[in-house]
């Protein structure tokens, strides 16, 4: 089958490689119909995060008709269209039971390799190095899905790809960021990143009742889509005025937003020059691996007994982060992998209702072979581009 | 509320025991380079370079290495820490030699000798302690490795009795009730043999504490899911010896593993 793989530091390239094969009896394999780039697949791409293989299939955000299944899989049935969550989760552990999917104790054969970086193991992920197990991503004709029983959604109403395949991923870690934020009408709620993951905060806080969203952004164009199609009630462009905090306070009589949302994580684009530049060498000489800058203001920001919600992915340790501000001002953080599971049943409910359609995000779709345009595309932010959708 | 999976270890040894073992590893540590670089050991020492003391040096190189050998080698180190001793005492002679003749850099020699002095200090306090003892032995390590299954106690016993031929698990298992009352800690007790042996199988992965993890995610595995967890990388599951040096990229197989 084509496949999209990591070939080393900034380049994809779509190659021929088997087919995948059910390797236990709640495997299923699924033939995918679309498939999408995520924010955190720049990561893989620009080489922050460590135990790439070249070879190793990128994706995790994938969909579309099982066409195989293993001899204990009850819940699906070859011909059914799903959508796969991207944490793999055993749905028999502790942490699954209590609905942590994203921290399942079960799916990660390199749990090892996480612990040594973490302290603990954590879930594994499709597509995404072998430090969360080293599994085949989705960005390819075919996967294989382990415990197929616990992910995969079916989706049985008349729905394009474009309205459910984000259930996959950037919705409910978007909808997982707000529900963090305790959200109501009277809050303010700042979000930092208009990327995908930022626009379904903002539109996910919105759903949950909150009225006075703040988007935070560099580019125009994505700051517009949040204040048109997400539903933020006020933006603010860091490149015309980089003191943020300050905006916020304007924007809030002085307060403050009560929560505030990291949509951006370990690859901050650009804060005060200073900072900037002594992150930007740490991170190039690979002596930092984050780039914190969102996270920072994020945390001067948030008012005093506030709550400072982290969706942004990061990896390993941080320079300088404002550890004073956070205890003195009594935050608290809420963080995590998405635990998409906890959420695909309700927000395809949702999207059923006609409450919201993801499919805003999307503004570039292209054939499979065209993967290494789409991750240039996206990572430098060409042509207007939010969210890249690839077809097999 | 049961607590979450976790592999723990602990370990317990002598102080004496302890700095018995580095003294071995430092021996190991200076013998090489005597044995193979003689003439940068004579510069950082400040002595007089030529053909004599190079010789000199490879024959103090062999002596370490015997020592190292014989202290992390054998059960019974403390005849090869009096061996340092004597070892120490034959330095202090070719130190008070190179004093009274000509060397070439007096605060490198003053270093030297004053290291040497104090090493000696540390050898005659090791082995005299050690001596002390009985036994004189050097206890082995012990590490437990833990996990936590989502299972009754009756349930996890007799899953490790069915399974044992599968798990091929080193050491002793101990099941004990996890609190809060839903769940079982398993703990496997290994013993450690000696550090070289230790570090060579560790390289491989096939160290007893790293089979023991294993084993132990394995059974966890197999008892709550029925399955092993098994990627495009690590097609046979997590196993200490396929995870390092490099894993194949995670990509479907050609052909599937029996």
């Amino acid at each position: 089958m084509r496949a999209n793989v990591w070939s080393g530091r900034n380049t994809v390239q779509v190659e021929n490689v088997p087919d995948p094969k059910i390797l236990n009896p709640h495997d299923a394999i699924v033939r995918i119909t679309s498939t999408a780039i995520c924010g955190s697949d720049l990561h893989l791409y620009d080489g922050y995060v460590p135990t790439m293989e070249k070879g190793d299939i990128l994706g995790h955000e994938f969909m579309g008709e099982v066409v195989d299944t293993g001899r204990e899989v009850r819940r699906l049935r070859v011909g059914d269209r799903v959508v796969v969550p991207f944490p793999i989760a055993c749905g028999r552990c502790a942490q699954c039971r209590r609905e942590n999917y994203s921290v399942c104790e079960n799916s990660n054969p390199n749990a090892h390799l996480a612990e040594k970086l973490f302290g603990h193991a954590t879930a594994g992920i499709f597509g995404y190095s072998h430090l969360t197990g080293g599994y085949a991503g989705g960005q390819a004709e075919y996967a294989r899905v382990p415990f197929a029983d616990v992910g995969p959604i079916k989706i049985e109403d008349d729905l394009t790809d474009e309205q459910v395949l984000f259930l996959s991923d950037i919705f409910p870690t978007g909808f997982m960021g707000a529900e963090f934020t305790e959200p109501s009408p009277e809050k303010v709620i700042a979000v930092f990143g208009a990327g995908p993951v930022g626009q379904f905060a903002i539109a996910s806080a919105r759903l949950l009742g909150a009225e006075q969203v703040i988007a935070i952004d560099k580019e125009e164009y994505r700051l517009r889509m949040a204040r048109e199609d997400a539903g933020a009630v006020a933006t603010i462009n860091f490149d015309e005025n980089p003191d943020v905090v300050e905006q916020l306070k304007e924007l809030t009589g002085g307060r403050g937003p009560d929560a505030v949302i990291d949509a951006v994580g370990m690859e901050a684009t650009h804060g005060h020059v200073g900072l900037h530049a002594y992150d930007r060498v740490k991170q190039a000489t690979r002596t930092e691996t984050e780039r914190p800058h969102a996270l920072r203001d994020a945390i001067l920001a948030c008012r005093p007994g506030g709550i400072v919600s982290v969706i942004g992915v990061y990896g390993g340790f941080m320079d300088k982060f404002p550890a004073g501000a956070f205890m003195n001002k009594g935050l608290t953080m809420r963080t995590g992998q998405c635990h998409v599971q906890r959420y695909t049943k309700r927000l395809y409910d949702h999207v059923v209702a006609g409450d919201i359609d993801p499919s805003f995000v999307v503004t570039h779709r292209m054939g499979l072979d065209q993967a290494p345009l789409g991750y240039e595309t996206f990572k430098n932010k060409r042509d207007g581009c939010v969210k890249v959708v690839l077809k097999p | 509320m049961s607590m979450a999976t976790n592999i723990s270890h602990s370990a317990s040894r002598g102080t004496a025991a302890r700095t018995a073992e580095g003294l071995g590893w430092f021996s190991l540590g200076l013998g090489v380079p005597q044995l193979l670089a003689p003439s940068l050991v004579n510069r950082v020492a400040g002595l007089r370079d030529d053909t004599r003391s190079r010789t000199a040096q490879r024959i103090v190189g062999v002596r370490e290495l015997v020592a190292a050998a014989g202290i992390l080698g054998t059960p019974r180190p403390v005849p090869w820490l009096w061996a340092r001793v004597g070892g120490d005492a034959m330095d202090l002679v070719l130190l008070a030699r190179a004093w009274a003749r000509q060397h070439d850099s007096t605060p490198r020699l003053l270093a030297a000798t004053a290291s040497i002095a104090g090493v000696t200090a540390i050898d005659l306090l090791t082995a005299a302690t050690m001596a002390d003892r009985p036994t004189a032995r050097r206890s082995p390590t012990t590490k437990v490795a833990a996990v936590t299954l989502d299972v009754p106690m009756e349930e996890a016993e007799a899953a490790w009795v069915a399974l044992s031929s599968d798990l091929d698990a080193p050491g002793t298992v101990m099941f004990q009730p996890a609190p809060g009352g839903a769940g079982t800690e398993v703990h496997l007790r290994v013993e450690q043999e000696s550090p070289v042996v230790d570090v060579a199988r560790k390289a491989m992965g096939t160290e007893p504490y790293q089979r023991a993890t294993d084993a132990l995610r394995r059974f966890k595995q197999l008892v709550e899911t029925g399955e092993i967890a098994r990627s495009d990388a690590m097609p046979e599951g997590e196993t200490h010896e396929h995870m390092f040096p490099r894993q194949r990229p995670a990509q479907p197989l050609e052909h599937v593993p029996a």
